[in-house]
């Protein structure tokens, strides 16, 4: 299997159950073992673990979102700032991601784990974004949550590419909205690369339009 | 046993009670703080404090004043339980609980046979910083000691608290023993933090034996029924709340000593069977502890 992604780029994943998206981004972020490689900025990864990674730029909202449930909102927020010492990143980066999520702020001290579902995806994107990440790798941000939900996340996910140059690698079961944000996607079957595109031709793709798109 | 109830004789009974759960409480909470992490309970804790309370009268034996051979052993117990971690505890790390706890029973035997291999098994006084006088204090007649044991551990207690809370490495420390997953993806080196752990819990256990020590004297065997009460205050407080370990220390130490005092039958010999039969009345009663999480998860 062979991928990349360009800075700047927001790239999805697809496939269906079990088709390796999600290991795959468990292998890039160190957490499986893997045999290949992964080199990112210049730097070979395949052998680093992954808090390493991490401190490298790679930022990966993990399937289930790996929230601290029992810390508070603003602690999940600090705890996403970490990565470039959080004393010193956490007061400059606040702000900025609470403008894309103004309820953050008046919720700070609530505790993340009785967030509602779309709350818990959203600190979890914001937590990523606080530090500043080179490369977001999001693992089925849609699972689980309500269409509209959805729809303000990838919206959230389409601004910041736009304003900020995120470079973004997004794993999805939900083709149509992953399709409609990202530029290029692949298309995994058991654990290989079956097509790679633009959005648009895969859109017009007889097989993935049957398979992934429903109609 | 006094011979009639006088509110000055109670009121020395609860200070004596909470001097002697500050001391539970310290070590319940290193309990709790390496059971947060690692999910075992450290049998080997009672002895690694009894080490660095043996390591203390060494220094003060060779002529180094309290303060500054207080202040050493903290370093040495600091250093000493990080190792610990790093050597003992990490090789182990991800096998299943009972190799762990294993590992700890084992650490207790041999930390036992080597205090009394090196200092040998006879009673030694521990000097107290603390005068063996009372102050007034409301027309009641307090023991100084106690009073500055009580305030050394729960000063203790309150430097630890103020560390988790308001730095960095204090969140991440939390957030590693909530989620230490979740932790590496945010750039966390988890396996230090564990390590970290273990250091403050030896501190906490050294500054527990210290205190203890003037009063129940220094021998290799010392700390064992100090850690059955503190083990016991840990699971009354709820095994993974620190909060809950203070609060059960104090408690316990209070309760037992009015038992002692108070209630004929139990007097000096029967106090820890009976702290035991309320501790697992209070658990029947709450499975949890009194501050214990009740695990519920959002699916």
């Amino acid at each position: 299997m062979s991928l990349h992604v360009d800075d700047g780029e927001i790239v999805a994943l697809l496939g269906a159950n079990g088709a390796g998206k999600t290991t795959t981004l468990r292998a890039v972020s160190g957490l499986v073992r893997h045999t290949g490689g992964v080199v990112f900025a210049g730097r070979q990864l395949s052998r680093a673990r992954a808090d390493s990674v991490a401190r490298a730029g790679v930022a990966h909202v993990p399937e289930g979102r790996g929230l601290f449930a029992e810390l508070s909102v603003w602690e999940n927020l600090r705890m996403g700032a970490y990565v470039r010492g959080e004393r010193r990143t956490i007061r400059g980066e606040a702000p900025r991601v609470f403008k894309y999520f103004p309820w953050m702020e008046r919720r700070r001290n609530q505790q993340a784990g009785t967030l509602s579902g779309g709350e818990q995806q959203m600190l979890a994107l914001a937590r990523a974004l606080v530090g500043r990440p080179r490369l977001l790798m999001l693992d089925e941000p849609s699972l689980g949550l309500a269409p509209t939900v959805v729809t303000e996340i990838f919206r959230i996910v389409k601004e910041l590419n736009a304003e900020e140059g995120l470079t973004v690698l997004v794993v999805e079961q939900n083709a149509n909205v992953a399709l409609d944000a990202a530029a290029r996607a692949y298309v995994l079957e058991v654990g290989q690369v079956a097509i790679e595109g633009e959005s648009g031709d895969l859109r017009r793709h007889e097989g993935v339009r049957k398979s992934y798109l429903g109609y | 046993m006094p011979l009639f109830f006088t509110w000055t004789d109670f009121a020395q009974q609860i200070t004596s009670g909470l001097a002697a759960g500050a001391v539970y409480a310290s070590l319940a909470l290193a309990l709790v703080l390496i059971y947060q992490t690692t999910n075992v309970v450290n049998f080997a804790q009672g002895e690694m404090a009894t080490l660095t309370t043996y390591i203390a009268w060494t220094l003060m034996d060779r002529g180094l004043p309290y303060w500054p051979a207080f202040a050493l052993t903290l370093a040495i117990a600091f250093g000493g339980g990080v190792a610990v971690e790093r050597v003992l505890i990490r090789p182990v790390e991800h096998r299943p609980e009972l190799v762990i706890v294993i590992l700890t029973i084992g650490m207790l035997i041999a930390i036992n046979g080597l205090t009394g291999w090196i200092w040998g098994p006879e009673v030694k006084l521990f000097d107290s910083p603390f005068p063996n006088s009372s102050v007034i204090v409301g027309g009641v007649a307090v023991s100084v000691r106690d009073i500055g044991t009580f305030c050394v551990c729960l000063g203790t207690v309150v430097v630890l608290w103020l560390f988790f809370r308001f730095t960095t490495l204090g969140l991440a420390m939390r957030a590693v023993a909530f989620n230490p997953a979740a932790s590496r993806l945010m750039g966390v080196r988890v396996g230090w933090m564990l390590a970290l752990g273990w250091g403050f819990a030896a501190v906490l256990g050294a500054i527990a034996g210290m205190m203890a020590a003037p009063s129940i004297f220094l021998d290799p065997d010392m700390m064992i029924v100090v850690l059955i009460y503190a083990f016991a205050a840990a699971v009354l407080g709820g095994i993974d709340s620190p909060i809950g370990a203070v609060v059960g220390g104090l408690l316990l130490g209070v309760v037992v000593n009015l038992l002692g005092a108070y209630v004929d039958f139990v007097g000096q010999e029967l106090r820890l069977p009976t702290a035991l039969a309320v501790l697992l009345v209070v658990l029947i009663v709450r499975p949890t502890g009194l501050f214990g999480r009740v695990h519920v998860r959002r699916v």
